[in-house]
């Protein structure tokens, strides 16, 4: 049995915390997000769950994960977005998904409201931004600690069985990189 | 060592017995709020998460959202009847709408990544934008030609800046130090009807009057604090903890200043004021909130659900 490859887009403090990317790689390759996290986000395509199995062609799937106070600092998420919205809406479509990482509030987490709260935010910040892809919150802070100090994105990508990490903004090159993986 | 110890003693006790006799103090107003109306929840599109708002004499609601960069508005029952804007810099655009005010029959905005302040009319439609160069704190209509606002101004002071509809600076007045550190110049401010204004220091323990003639009239610290906690940023010292969020007046000139993480219930305390800056109530708010707004007909606006949802309150004096 081969073993995953995690490579790096860029050195990045994040990237110290190897078992988060393990445990991405982990999810990623039993499909359980696709069965549970993405139920119920914002998405275009809420029906269509994440994952390989459903990606057209290139066996490649980007995650873009960020903080829920990126939200409210436009500087802070400006090249997420940009990235974002530069890829065609089909790419978006099936090959993007979004993760919404965001502080425990016991107190409010109980009864789920924080949640439903953080996903009406969700939904109308995907709608003014015009993105395609869907977006599902990390109930559990499995990924806190991933993005501290940046967003981030994922590329899993299945032909060359490796797991690709990059900070944003994206250094030159790395975007086209990321699509390059998409693409073929 | 044991001086030290001493000290922290000392400075801890202090720390406690300026709050613990604020409320140790008797009442002098009793108030309480009853909700008249909520805009916004979970299973609507009324708002995402607002940031600034006001209301005009007709009972008509306008409020900026920051999620999906627009400006609103609202009939006196909440239903949304206009909404304008969309993420840009452009003519009525936004990046990061923050603080509204509303004259006779102009709403000015702000945002806090684009210089200067948007005008609207009551249609919303898009008027101009009034250039200006610094940051700005807060927004207050001072008549339907003039508006004030707070700018912080570092490294020089920051300054309360009063201006017509094209711009023109008619007055100005420093009224913090010079040299002072980033951001501890960052105020909310109110007007009375005699043109004497208030100021709430967001990152210093400070609440002061001022006359129009640029006179400190007095300086209260209801909080007990020395200095808030500050954190390194880039070669700057950056405040973090916010002492007081805003402040506005009611109908009888009472000051409402609603106070942050210091509070005995953070975010949703509200103190109450008399023109003299005597304690006279605290309010405790349902929900916290990062801003609070009184209106022409004396009711009072603050958050709720994390921003989601507007509340409107009548104010209940006993």
């Amino acid at each position: 049995m081969r073993s995953k490859k995690i490579k790096r887009g860029r050195p990045h403090r994040a990237f110290g915390h190897q078992s988060q990317l393990w445990l991405a790689a982990f999810l990623y390759c039993f499909g359980l997000l696709s069965a549970g996290l993405f139920t119920g986000c914002s998405s275009a395509r809420p029906d269509r769950a994440a994952g390989l199995s459903d990606s057209p062609g290139s066996k490649a799937i980007c995650w873009v994960l960020f903080d829920l106070d990126s939200l409210f600092c436009s500087p802070c998420l400006a090249p997420l977005l940009e990235f974002c919205q530069s890829l065609p809406a089909p790419i978006q479509v099936e090959k993007v998904r979004g993760i919404l990482v965001y502080a425990a509030r016991p107190d409010r987490d109980q009864d789920g409201r924080h949640a439903q709260v953080i996903q009406k935010k969700i939904h109308g910040f995907v709608k003014a931004n015009g993105l395609k892809f869907p977006i599902a919150l990390d109930g559990l802070h499995v990924f806190n600690s991933l993005v501290q100090s940046a967003a981030l994105a994922l590329l899993f990508d299945d032909t060359h069985q490796s797991v690709r990490a990059y900070a944003f903004p994206l250094k030159p090159g790395e975007k086209d990189e990321i699509m390059q993986h998409l693409l073929n | 060592m044991m001086k030290n110890g001493k000290m922290f003693a000392w400075a801890a006790a202090a720390a406690l017995i300026v709050p613990l006799s604020l409320f140790a103090q008797e009442m002098r107003l009793k108030i309480s709020i009853q909700e008249v109306l909520s805009i916004g929840a979970l299973d609507d599109e009324a708002i995402f998460q607002w940031t600034g708002v006001a209301a005009d004499a007709d009972g008509f609601i306008y409020v900026l959202d920051g999620l999906d960069y627009s400006l609103k508005k609202f009939d006196i029952k909440g239903k949304l009847i206009k909404k304008v804007g969309r993420k840009g810099q452009g003519p009525g655009e936004f990046m990061a709408p923050r603080l509204l005010a509303c004259s006779q029959d102009l709403l000015y905005a702000t945002d806090q990544t684009v210089q200067g302040i948007s005008v609207f009319d009551k249609d919303l439609r898009f008027k101009k934008r009034i250039p200006f160069l610094k940051p700005i704190t807060d927004v207050s209509v001072l008549s339907n030609e003039a508006i004030v606002l707070a700018a912080m101004g570092f490294p020089e002071p920051g300054k309360i800046v009063v201006m017509d509809n094209d711009g023109r600076v008619k007055s100005e007045l420093a009224y913090d130090e010079k040299d002072a550190d980033p951001l501890l110049d960052s105020v909310s401010a109110a007007l009375d009807g005699q043109g004497h204004f208030y100021l709430a220091y967001l990152f210093q323990d400070k609440i002061e009057r001022w006359d129009k003639r640029g006179k400190r009239l007095w300086s209260k610290n209801l909080l007990g604090i020395k200095a808030v906690k500050r954190t390194n940023i880039k070669d700057l010292l950056v405040p973090t903890e916010v002492c007081y969020k805003d402040i506005c007046l009611d109908e009888r000139g009472r000051l409402f200043v609603l106070v942050g993480k210091h509070a005995k219930n953070p975010s949703r305390d509200v103190y109450i004021l008399d023109p003299s800056g005597e304690w006279l109530s605290t309010l405790t708010l349902p929900d916290t909130t990062h801003c609070i707004y009184i209106d022409r007909q004396n009711f009072l606006y603050a958050r709720a659900n994390d921003g989601i949802t507007l509340k409107k309150y009548r104010l209940i004096y006993e």
